[in-house]
């Protein structure tokens, strides 16, 4: 009879704790600081676009954790310094602003964990047409994995998902717009 | 002396931290710091629900498109009204009939964009327009329908959920999607 009501004693003092472990996820500054975490990384989604269109490339590179990957069907570009070869290689060296295309971003999905995030968002390039017009030239879908680095969102993996050309579709088109010039 | 100690006793009580009285009593105007966090976090519940509803169409992902309606949720588009899960599912198996509803789409994107959101408690209001983009014949993406979706939500078992969706086509006109439809379903 001792031993039961010591047990219903210890279980009751027991309970609690639990309780108020699972109740600071929940607490105002745990809530806020998701908030916070959210517009923070909608905020990388759309520097990336603004820093790659305006040929900042050291904002641009500085998104990326030091180890950080870029990726799209064509390879993979690890770590800060090949992800700025792999800029240089397809778009040039940076020198200003440039107006013959830009990126709109859009549809952002976030799911945080903690210091860890995923996101998925669109992107539709624009590029200038032969007379000068905007016209829709690749749209496409990011995939990225964050990390909390030193109190700061960073970029530790990119995938680049090009829907619409195909890779194949868009070395046509080039090639085709190229011999017709 | 007695009414001393009785007004001490009114002023203690209506003090004490979390009294239902007092919280009631304050100016509706100046929310809580855990009203205003409530409604932050409602806003991006909302947004996210706003693209989420793109991501399962474009996904043909029937279940997750459905479970962003409320029960009694309705999806409207001029004089075509569906209400209730079952409904909404047999207007997206009747969008999906003819093409294969498993693995990814990559002949169509929709850009969720100018989400406008407003928050009264458990309702809400959301105004937002799409862009449906497909692919062209050289593989290009090429803008075919554009419009505006306004919606009225509820927080419904603690989520939020779509009690209506009202699609507003822009470009083209409804008449002029039918008849481009009735062309591709003929000249294939």
């Amino acid at each position: 009879m001792m031993t039961i009501r010591w047990f219903l004693a210890a279980a009751l003092a027991a309970a609690p704790v639990p309780l108020a472990a699972q109740a600071a996820p929940d607490s105002v500054e745990a809530r806020m600081q998701r908030v916070e975490d959210n517009l923070a990384i909608r905020r990388i989604l759309v520097d990336y676009a603004a820093f790659l269109d305006g040929r900042d490339f050291d904002a641009y590179v500085a998104l990326f954790t030091p180890d950080g990957e870029w990726t799209n069907s064509a390879g993979s570009h690890k770590g800060q310094a090949a992800i700025r070869q792999m800029l240089e290689k397809t778009v040039g060296t940076g020198s200003g602003p440039n107006r013959t295309n830009y990126h709109l971003i859009s549809n952002p999905r976030i799911d945080l964990d903690g210091d860890r995030a995923t996101a998925t968002s669109r992107y539709l390039v624009v590029m200038r047409g032969p007379d000068g017009s905007p016209t829709p030239g690749l749209a496409g879908v990011y995939r990225d994995e964050l990390v909390r680095q030193d109190g700061e969102w960073k970029i530790r993996r990119r995938v680049a998902d090009d829907i619409m050309p195909t890779p194949e579709e868009w070395r046509k088109i080039f090639s085709a717009q190229r011999s017709g010039q | 002396m007695k009414r001393t100690a009785i007004a001490l006793t009114l002023l203690l009580a209506g003090a004490l931290p979390g009294h239902h009285a007092v919280i009631a009593a304050a100016p509706a105007t100046e929310a809580s710091i855990e009203q205003r966090l409530q409604r932050a976090e409602d806003e991006l519940e909302i947004r996210r629900i706003l693209v989420d509803y793109h991501w399962a169409l474009d996904h043909r992902d029937i279940d997750a498109y459905v479970a962003l309606f409320a029960r009694n949720g309705e999806w409207i588009n001029g004089s075509i009204v569906r209400k209730g899960p079952s409904e909404i599912r047999e207007l997206l198996e009747g969008l999906f009939a003819n093409r294969p509803v498993s693995g990814p789409n990559r002949e169509s994107l929709h850009l969720t964009t100018n989400i406008q959101v407003d928050v009264q408690g458990d309702r809400a209001e959301a105004r937002s327009r799409h862009l449906l983009i497909r692919r062209g014949p050289d593989g290009r993406p090429v803008p075919t329908l554009s419009g505006r979706y306004e919606d009225v939500l509820i927080r419904e078992d603690g989520k939020w959920k779509i009690l209506r969706r009202v699609d507003f086509p822009v470009m083209p006109t409804p008449e002029e999607w039918q008849k481009r439809m009735a062309e591709r379903s003929s000249g294939q």
